[in-house]
């Protein structure tokens, strides 16, 4: 019985789990300064630079590739065991399966910036719209801004290649950067949008609360490939 | 020169067939040789409404497609002169309608009346365009609700595009006449207010009608609520008219009427 038990018993099993892991974003790829900061960092709280795990992630990075041996054997000089890394660059990649750790894909796909290549070719004169535009119209401006002179309703949708600038109320859609120019703006005079969107990153407000008091003017805008609404 | 008036809304049941017979009843209250024209074929209410359902023999369908002369499918109003109303048809569908048959409708009834009002269909569809397309002005109808202003607004913009107008680069004049208002939801932000309502619509206010049982009452009985002339909302309906015609008239039944300490102490004994 009991051996049977044992023929049948496999030797390991996979297990799915949460765990938290802390992260290492590093904002330079000079060691010197890492260790600086690092053992300045030690003596505050020893206790946690303790044969602790850690995450390296190169994110914050502009770097295509940075001396990752040298960037371990300070964190192991400090205490930390890095146990793989999180990046976008091809070789840092390369280098972390070089030294046994292993590869996280990034939080944030910095995928838009390609995209902007394809915009177009020459912005054309900004096209002007005086009224309202009313649920169930579109308006697009191609290669152009577009200033509406009047509110955008709600059902209606306002899109252009470059920038959205509503002088009333914008209680509709608007998209501007509709062929992925990362600089484009949405503006408003009052902001009670169901959506708006730049260079393919949107937000929905479903909930009925905006960013801003209702009655200030919004600028929407991307920064780090995330819509800010100011 | 005639005026072709839709009374429009997008959204069903707001109260445009009620509206257009209490519109039309005014004008010709005010003396004007008025017609009005039910486009919503296949489900025809107008005639209900004015009480001259048992006296429809031949329907605009029948005048379009040349079955019966215009002045066989006429109704003659009997308590008004110069009041007239051409029924639809219930036996058929919108398809059944053409633009060119309307417009040469619309064009004899040009030569004989003062005011052409047609009342639409609900919806966005081809008897709806149909009733707008010919028009010079339009009223459209809404209730003080988030879903009929935003049909309303739809259909704003479909005066503003799909007309022969709008086609020609002129303008529909267009103003709001808000129906079923009832102060005291307004009041407790249970309904949207007139201003609230004009501001996202952005046209201006022909008239507001309370939410009163003088409506649903008359409707029933087949008067149009205008002539009952002691009612909130029959008055509503005049104002609405006069100012439709140009007069200044301050907005009635939009503002709760307090009530006094009396009355609120006795109210429920009366």
């Amino acid at each position: 019985m009991r051996s049977d038990y044992s023929e049948q018993q496999s030797a390991l099993q996979f297990k799915g789990g949460n765990l938290t892991i802390t992260t290492l974003e590093l904002l330079t790829p000079d060691c010197v300064q890492i260790e600086q900061e690092l053992s300045r960092q030690t003596q505050k709280a020893p206790a946690f630079f303790c044969q602790t795990p850690v995450l390296l992630s190169f994110e914050q990075l502009e770097e295509m590739s940075v001396a990752l041996e040298m960037v371990v054997d300070v964190c192991k000089r400090n205490g930390l065991i890095p146990i793989g890394v999180r990046c976008s660059q091809d070789m840092i990649k390369k280098s972390a399966w070089a030294l046994g750790l292993g590869w996280f894909p990034p939080l944030t796909e910095h995928r838009l910036k390609e995209v902007k290549k394809t915009s177009c070719p020459q912005r054309l004169p900004t096209r002007f719209v005086k009224g309202t535009v009313r649920s169930g119209q579109q308006i697009y401006a191609s290669c152009a801004d577009l200033v509406v002179i009047g509110s955008v309703n709600e059902g209606a949708e306002v899109i252009a290649d470059g920038n959205v600038q509503v002088w009333g109320v914008l209680r509709g859609r608007a998209i501007a950067g509709a062929q992925g120019d990362v600089e484009a703006r949405v503006l408003c005079r009052q902001f009670s949008a169901e959506l708006v969107s730049v260079a393919g990153v949107f937000q929905v407000f479903d909930t009925g609360e905006f960013p801003a008091a209702n009655d200030l003017p919004v600028e929407v805008r991307l920064e780090n490939d995330r819509l800010v609404l100011i | 020169m005639a005026r072709v008036v839709v009374v429009t809304s997008g959204k069903g049941g707001v109260g445009k067939t009620t509206s257009c017979a209490s519109i039309g009843t005014a004008l010709a209250m005010h003396g004007y040789r008025t017609v009005l024209i039910d486009f919503d074929v296949g489900l025809r209410n107008l005639d209900l409404v004015m009480g001259c359902e048992r006296r429809v023999v031949y329907d605009l369908i029948n005048v379009t497609t040349g079955e019966a002369k215009l002045s066989q499918a006429l109704i003659k109003d009997k308590r008004l002169d110069g009041l007239y109303m051409l029924p639809a048809s219930q036996t058929r569908d919108k398809d059944a309608l053409t633009y060119e048959g309307v417009g040469e409708v619309i064009d004899a009834l040009k030569e004989e009346f003062d005011f052409i009002i047609c009342d639409s269909p609900a919806g966005i569809e081809r008897g709806a365009i149909l009733a707008m397309y010919y028009a010079d002005e339009a009223i459209v109808v809404s209730n003080p609700e988030v879903s009929s202003v935003r049909d309303s607004d739809r259909i704003i913009g479909l005066l503003d595009s799909k007309t022969r107008r709008a086609e020609n680069g002129e303008t529909v004049k267009t103003q709001l006449l808000i129906t079923r208002y009832d102060p005291e939801r307004v009041e407790h932000s249970d309904m949207m207010s007139m201003q609230d309502i004009e501001e996202i619509l952005a046209i201006p206010v022909v008239g507001v009608i309370p939410e009163s049982p003088a409506v649903l009452r008359a409707s029933n009985q087949g008067i149009p609520v205008v002539h009952d002339a002691p009612s909130d909302a029959g008055q509503a309906y005049s104002d609405t008219v006069a100012r439709f015609l140009g007069e200044e008239k301050p907005m009635r039944f939009v503002e709760l009427e307090r009530k006094g300490l009396f009355s609120r102490m006795f109210g429920g004994r009366r």
